[in-house]
């Protein structure tokens, strides 16, 4: 640490500097991001991979340094987190430290409040997320908490700005009020061991070089507790320590002798027990009925029996309202999105006859890929109000309690449940939040299994090459192939979790399953509405502007390098031909004065494109008439070669100019596959069909997935662009995928696409998300490069197995839903530990119901 | 305090006791029972924590400390995880962490203690 230890009165800094010390959970990182804005800076600390933010912000004209220290359940240096938050509160002297607690969970919070005044500090106490603990009944008298501990409180609601003036202002103040040497201001007294605390504690304060630095107080009580740093402290401080440390080490004997209990813990009881008083004296709970209540709901939707259907119920109502129902939305909201388009289409440069400006080119591929994005928001806004519903309600909680067993049995935890739920359990959802929401999970390798198998849900954007290929290939089998589908991805997930539990991430810490089940709450539409907003709105600037990014950089990668000149110079001398053509048929025919001029024409051209989008959005009918009247109105010279009439001249016109636009709708389709094919991203396809081969798929296959690789949207759109597509196109995908030449296999290969689909590594946005969740690139790389191999080895054995049996499509499925069964349930069987299946047999016995 | 709670099935855990039977219990252990082995319905007294850190300090921190009254609520359907009233929260902890929770029947002061 750089601060220099030897003269800690020097706090004349420039600056001040402030700790913000906190449970995991209480909100620190989104106040400490809302207080310094953007002027953050990334670090370790030092020798340690523990990630150290800080950040400032000016107040008063004072420059202010803010640490945001790691999330610690106490300052024990029992963890990782907690000893180097141990250390920066120690050794770098913070003028005030900021403890931030979840205001719901106040009682729990207070015994970090208190461990952190012993040490000393002027201590900034702030009641975060206090608009949840209001909701939840809670009434917490700010004063009286002021008054009961001696400082500062704050009420704030990081995630709302909420309270951040109030916070600086007693942040500045209490760093004015900070005293030269520390003084702990706990009211934590600790019974039978106080007089031996004292009593070590004066001899310490006798200690210049100790008070100088360190609190008195609390360097008697670690020592108490036989601290191995505070030993280290006291003999490289002190001349003579041995006296000292032989009387701590003493008086400790004696007091376990006496109590029975380690000091360790005589300490958390006796700051638990103030904790509740302080909590006793100065939080009210409204609608104390609520206990009766959720005692009486608890009893119907945790019953043993009734439960699971209550989960499942759940679970469906979830997916019929968000997925189907908001499936249903996006038709009306799609419109919306294709007139966006239409807009952009009409300011930027003109279409070509043959090659449009590059700009206006990327533009459309941009807008398109934002479209495919946007479609999506409905569906995220019901399904996130939902689960905002479920977790303000108490239900979520419930839902991980019912199921943690299950879970667990896979290395996963009960409160894997919403990431799973997030990331799209049967069909639909998306990982981004779903990774995002693992945040929760306070085991680290449970947390880590889940973020590395959330992926494996089908998300929406897995949803359209099911669909697509489904329809296609297995139009007989829809119902089973899609079941198929949505359960093997959760099997996979179970299975892969396990098997990292057991593997990778077998040294990694675990934490105790502890959750809190709070009082069921009827959640407000303002909380739930603010929430789904929220959410919906971090997926679209997350993932929209990485989504928007990548697809720039695959438009390039499907665009170059260009095809060469004579090839150009071929399709230019094959599209002259058919202007000529087009110009001869008009010979003699009254409308051709028109498009006399070639410049002309192109507009005419696109203007037939243009009508041609616009009718077909509109449908038929009056729109139709409306979209007829309105060409007739701005184009009268051009009007008689699209609308329909019955003039013999306007209708030869207008056959020659379909015949044109059909000529050129084909050039500029083969030249585009050309391109395609040449291009480096065809290139890489082709080159990766040797690997491919195995699982069946050809390079288009492969292009399609890797730029699936940037939003699994871009899977199918992609796939339209190589089994022939044109804007004006009227044919669907799957009508254009049956037309071309068929996938080697047909339904066998699309069996293996749709399973390595299942499979695939995370998109980028995922990757991305899981880079943040897990602070490790190392784990990003992971959760690309296992998942790949994984995907493409049940693909290749799919389609090879399935080839040496010559199974169907659907056979094969079954066999390879079949085989995972297989291996699942046994795994799902399997006792954990003997303990457990001891104490089982003990309660379970029919002992319950004896009589007292 | 249980007269408040009258949903279905709380008839039958009316009493505060410890279910002392446990069957299938390893053979070296020490007699006194654990918070796993303890009915629903049934509230008892923490006497120790068996497991070492930071399992410990977890549970010592959620207010699971030796002289608490803690009462056990019901077990997860698939039997594994029990939720508990420790003061005025209601928590989940899973059999194994219970496991090393050892408990004592309730004295009368402890009764008292709860309310």
């Amino acid at each position: 640490m750089s601060s220099p230890l030897s003269d800690p009165s020097a706090r004349a800094r420039s600056r001040a500097l402030i700790a913000l010390a906190g449970q995991p959970n209480a909100g620190k990182s989104t106040l400490f991001n809302a207080l310094t804005g953007a002027r953050q800076q990334i670090a370790n600390y030092p020798g340690v991979t523990v990630e150290k933010n800080s950040g400032r912000y000016g107040h008063a004209g004072r420059e202010v340094e803010i640490v945001d220290l790691p999330g610690v359940y106490s300052l024990a240096s029992l963890s990782l987190e907690e000893r180097v938050a141990r250390r920066l509160l120690v050794d770098e002297h913070p003028d005030v430290v900021v403890n931030v607690i979840d205001a719901s969970t106040l009682q729990r919070g207070l015994s970090l409040t208190f461990q952190l005044m012993e040490l000393g500090r002027p201590v900034v106490l702030v009641l975060n997320m206090i608009d949840v603990a209001r909701r939840r009944g809670f009434e917490i008298d700010l004063a009286a908490l002021e008054r009961r501990l001696g400082v500062p409180v704050v009420a704030t609601v990081g995630r709302q700005r909420v309270g951040l003036d109030a916070l600086r202002a007693a942040v500045a103040a209490a760093a004015a009020a900070a005293p030269a040497a520390p003084r702990s201001s706990s009211p934590v007294t600790y019974g039978v061991l106080e007089r031996l605390a004292r009593e070590i504690e004066h001899r310490l304060t006798d200690c210049p070089a100790i008070t100088q630095s360190r609190c008195p107080r609390w360097l008697s009580l670690v020592l108490l507790e036989g601290d191995p740093d505070a030993r280290c402290l006291v003999e490289t401080t002190l001349d003579e320590p041995a006296d000292l440390l032989a009387r701590a080490d003493q008086a400790r004997a004696a007091f376990e002798d006496q109590a029975g209990v380690p000091v360790a813990d005589h300490l958390v009881a006796c700051r638990s027990r103030c904790a509740a008083e302080v909590v006793a004296a100065t939080t009210t709970e409204r609608r104390s009925g609520g206990h009766v209540w959720s005692e009486w709901i608890d009893a119907i939707l945790l019953n043993r029996w009734l439960a699971p259907l209550f989960v499942v119920a759940t679970a469906w109502t979830l997916y019929e309202l968000s997925i189907v129902q908001g499936y249903e939305l996006t038709k009306v909201t799609w419109p919306v999105l294709a007139h966006l388009r239409t807009l952009v289409a009409g300011i930027l440069p003109d279409a070509g006859f043959l090659h449009d400006p590059q700009v206006r080119a990327m533009s459309l591929w941009l807008v398109d890929s934002a479209n495919t994005l946007l479609n999506y928001v409905p569906i995220f806004l019901i399904l996130f109000a939902l689960i905002a519903i479920l977790e303000d309600s108490g239900y979520m909680a419930r839902i991980a309690f019912i199921l943690d067993r299950l879970l667990h049995q896979y290395g996963l935890h009960g409160q894997s449940t919403l990431p799973y739920i997030l990331g799209g359990v049967f069909a639909g959802g998306c990982a981004v939040p779903g990774v995002m929401a693992t945040k929760g999970i306070p085991d680290p390798r449970a947390r880590l299994a889940t973020i590395l198998t959330v992926p494996f849900m089908n998300c929406l954007a897995k949803v359209p090459l099911y669909t697509l290929l489904v329809n296609i290939y297995f139009p007989d089998h829809s119902g089973l192939v899609l079941f198929y589908l949505s359960t093997v991805t959760i099997m996979t997930a179970f299975l892969v979790a396990k098997l990292l539990t057991v593997s990778v991430l077998h040294t990694m810490e675990t934490a105790p399953f502890v959750m809190e089940l709070p009082p069921y709450h009827l959640p407000t539409v303002v909380g739930v509405v603010r929430r789904a907003v929220d959410r919906t709105w971090l997926y679209i600037k997350k993932v929209g502007t990485l989504v928007v990014a990548v697809a720039a950089v695959i438009y390039v990668s499907l665009q170059f390098p260009n095809l060469p000149a004579e090839r150009i110079a071929d399709y230019e001398r094959r599209a002259a031909a058919a202007i000529a053509q087009f110009y001869q048929k008009l010979a003699g025919n009254p409308l051709a004065h028109a498009v006399s001029d070639p410049a002309r024409l192109t507009d005419l051209v696109n203007l037939h494109s243009a009508y041609r989008a616009r009718t077909l959005i509109a449908g038929g009918g009056a729109a139709r008439r409306a979209i007829d009247a309105a060409v007739v109105r701005d184009h009268p010279a051009l009007a008689p070669f699209l609308v329909r009439s019955r003039d013999r001249a306007a209708r030869a016109a207008a056959r020659a100019l379909r015949t044109l636009t059909a000529t050129r709708l084909a050039l500029r389709r083969e030249m585009k596959q050309e391109r395609l094919v040449n291009s480096v991203l065809g290139r890489v396809g082709r080159g990766l069909e040797a690997v491919t081969w195995f699982a069946g798929f050809d390079w288009r296959i492969n292009v399609a997935l890797l730029s699936s690789f940037a939003a699994r949207e871009s899977s199918v759109a992609t796939l339209g662009v190589l089994f022939e597509q044109e804007d004006g196109g009227v044919d669907a995908l799957e009508v254009r995928m049956e037309a071309a030449p068929r996938l080697s296999d047909g339904a066998l290969t699309a069996a293996a696409l749709m399973l390595f689909f299942a499979l695939y590594p995370p998109c980028l946005a995922t990757m991305i998300m899981v880079r943040v969740q897990t602070g490790s690139t190392r784990w990003m790389l992971f959760s690309i490069l296992f998942p790949t191999a994984l995907g493409l080895a049940v693909a290749s054995l799919t389609h090879s197995l399935g080839r040496a049996l010559s199974l169907s499509g659907v056979e094969a499925l079954t066999m390879v839903y079949l085989g995972l069964l297989g291996a699942l349930v046994p795994v799902g069987l399997v006792r954990r530990r003997p303990t457990g299946a001891a104490a089982r047999h003990a309660v379970s016995s029919p002992g319950g119901r004896r009589a007292p | 305090m249980f007269d408040q709670r009258m949903g279905p099935g709380v008839a039958r855990r009316r009493r505060v006791r410890v279910d002392r039977r446990r069957r299938g219990r390893a053979p070296g252990r020490s007699s006194s029972p654990t918070l796993s082995e303890v009915r629903p319905g049934a509230t008892c007294r923490v006497v120790a924590l068996t497991i070492d850190n930071p399992v410990r300090r977890r549970l010592l921190e959620l207010g699971l400390v030796p002289g608490a009254v803690v009462e056990v609520i019901r077990h997860a359907p698939l039997y594994d995880p029990l939720e508990v009233r420790v003061g005025a929260t209601r928590v989940a902890v899973r059999r194994t962490e219970a496991a090393a929770i050892k408990v004592a029947d309730l004295e009368v002061a402890d009764v008292f203690a709860l309310e």
